[in-house]
């Protein structure tokens, strides 16, 4: 039994480019291995306005996203918001909202919930159709092992 | 050194609120603009080679993946090209459909662009964010927008099967028909929005607009009796009315040496007489639309434009946010007319056999016409594809907005330039961005 606040929601920040897609990746296997039946809510999401909609500033949201490259593709940086790296980020499209603007504009609207976790999985490339690296791929078990062993903790 | 050239360039990487590949260069000399440049990263160029040697029935469904936020526009241009070369006709009730899901996009991404990546421009602010924590007031707004924008999902979702990269267009029609009662499901907050999209316009209409104009070419498409969505003749405000085959004559895409993108003018400017057009430049989107089609909007929307006591149509593409408001009204009672009317066809899709052809279709994406060419062998598999969509039709106009204003820029400290500068390409709604979004991020530990 989770004891987070309800809804939880696991949303998945994405796109079809390369390993922009590991976080619907994530959303898809939670989804097909039936995780926490009835308990949580998944999203894949692309871009921040998507994730915008689904917030209510009702229960609890974790987010997962992939990194820009580093140098060390497949590691993980887990944040809790507010956090100050992100929100120093600038905005960043035309015609959508970076996800860490999504969450400054969801905290100043009243629709952002209490608690906020990101979970970051470090990309290699990000060209259309690439499909995701083998590196980030290796990442995904342990990502879902660390969200479910986040959740299941009393 | 009084003689030394004193040259400066202004760029900006990543323009704020354009995704981090599209970028922009000002150079001036001794005080005069010697160029301008906008970089623009433009993925429909692989889709391109993709498309090479797939069946044309996954088109549609290969084409929504360029764009997160304008997937409908691809779907709707690749579909109909393809529906060319198979001979398909859509009954009225398929074809209303359509025209829903587009509604859906606009408003969308009309929405979007109006209330948060627009409006900050004008009232002050570096962005949505900044704006809706500044007054109970201006966050009240931006709720509703995240409303509004939301009725637009629904559209997609129903009509389209999800709010991302939709999946029921196919070749032929749709692989299900949405029953009437889930149609009507969203009739009420269609109604809402639409008075919400009323405000909008009266709203949009007191913002401050700076004095700027140019003898624009505007282009799009015109129907016999419908404001165009997905069918029409290609026009323009200079007399040209062609069919949407007819595009690659009158049209021609160029590389520049600072974009990946390539860029479009018309081919034809020598010939145009008095008047003509000499750069090639063209302007497309919801100010060319309204330009060139304002008397087929219906009479509620042509009533909230008469009220705005604004001079419409207009040449001031600063103005555009208004005209984009005044088509999420058209979009919403479009919706709302279409909903009423429908009744479940009795099939999805009409039957037809692939063969070896050559088929275009130009639609109205948000952000201006998408001219879509495909050529199938005789199983239908694509042997060519060719994508042009609205931003590399816009982006030699907007540079040549950037060149106007780039003297008044001079003298203004890097920042305010880049900024001014910024709100030129902004007025476009350039889909710069259809590229990946994932965190900019450097932790230093």
């Amino acid at each position: 039994m989770i004891s987070w606040a309800r809804p939880i929601r696991v949303v998945g920040v994405g796109s079809p480019l390369g390993d922009d897609a590991v976080a619907w990746e994530v959303i898809e296997r939670l989804r097909k291995h039936q995780a926490w039946p009835g308990e949580i809510e998944f999203h894949a999401v692309e871009g921040g306005q998507r994730l915008l909609d689904v917030l209510d500033g009702r229960g609890s949201l974790i987010l997962i996203d992939a990194l820009a490259p580093g140098g060390n593709p497949g590691s993980m940086l887990r944040f809790t918001w507010p956090s100050g790296d992100l929100e120093a980020l600038r905005p960043g499209s035309t015609h959508d909202l970076r996800p860490a603007e999504a969450l400054q504009l969801a905290a100043s609207l009243g629709v952002l919930p209490a608690r906020v976790i990101i979970w970051g999985i470090e990309g290699d490339g990000f060209e259309p159709q690439a499909g995701i690296s083998a590196a980030v791929a290796a990442a995904v078990p342990k990502l879902i092992e660390s969200l479910a062993a986040e959740l299941e903790a009393v | 050194m009084a003689d030394a050239p004193a040259t400066r360039t202004i760029t900006v990487q990543a323009l704020a609120r354009v995704e981090g590949e599209g970028g922009m260069t000002i150079k001036l000399r001794d005080g005069q603009v010697e160029g301008v440049e906008l970089r623009i990263f433009e993925p429909p160029r692989f889709y391109e080679a993709f498309l090479r040697g797939r069946s044309a029935l996954e088109v549609p469904d290969i084409t929504a993946r360029i764009c997160g936020i304008c997937p409908v526009a691809y779907q709707m241009s690749s579909v109909h090209a393809v529906e060319k070369i198979f001979g398909v006709t859509l009954p009225p009730e398929l074809r209303a459909l359509r025209r829903l899901l587009y509604c859906g996009e606009w408003i969308e991404s009309h929405t979007l662009h109006i209330y948060m990546l627009h409006a900050p421009d004008f009232l002050g602010f570096d962005g949505a964010v900044s704006m809706a924590q500044s007054s109970p007031e201006l966050a009240a707004v931006v709720r509703k927008a995240l409303r509004m924008k939301k009725a637009g999902n629904s559209i997609v979702h129903t009509v389209g099967g999800r709010e991302v990269h939709p999946i029921n267009v196919r070749i032929g029609g749709f692989y299900r028909a949405p029953r009437r009662e889930e149609l009507l499901a969203l009739v009420d907050e269609l109604k809402w929005s639409r008075d919400a999209a009323l405000e909008t316009v009266r709203w949009a209409a007191t913002l401050p607009f700076p004095d700027f104009a140019d003898d624009y070419e505007f282009v799009a498409l015109r129907h016999a009796d419908e404001y165009p969505m997905n069918e029409g003749r290609v026009v323009s405000s200079r007399g040209l009315d062609i069919a949407p085959e007819e595009y690659p004559d009158f049209f021609e895409e160029y590389q520049v040496p600072h974009s990946n993108a390539l860029q479009a003018r018309r081919r034809d400017t020598s010939s145009a007489g008095e008047g003509r057009n000499t750069s090639g430049a063209f302007f497309v989107g919801p100010l060319a639309r309204w330009h060139l089609n304002a008397d087929r909007a219906p009479a509620i929307v042509q009533e909230a434009a008469r009220a705005t006591g604004l001079t419409l149509p207009t040449r001031n593409p600063f103005v555009g946010i208004v005209v984009r408001a005044l088509e999420v009204v058209l979009a919403f009672d479009e919706a709302l007319r279409i909903i009423d009317g429908y009744e479940p066809p009795s099939r999805p899709v009409v039957e037809f056999e692939p063969h070896a052809g050559v088929g275009h279709a130009v639609t109205e994406a948000p952000r201006g016409i998408l001219y879509h060419r495909y050529e199938t062998d005789a199983k239908g598999m694509i042997r060519q594809a060719t994508i042009v969509p609205p931003t590399s039709q816009n982006q030699l106009q907007i540079e040549c907005d950037l060149l106007r204003v780039a003297p008044s820029l001079v003298n203004l400290p890097e920042a305010e330039a880049a900024l001014h500068a910024e709100k030129v390409i902004r007025n476009y709604d350039p889909c710069i961005s259809c590229a990946t979004h994932f965190l900019k991020l450097k932790v230093e530990r």
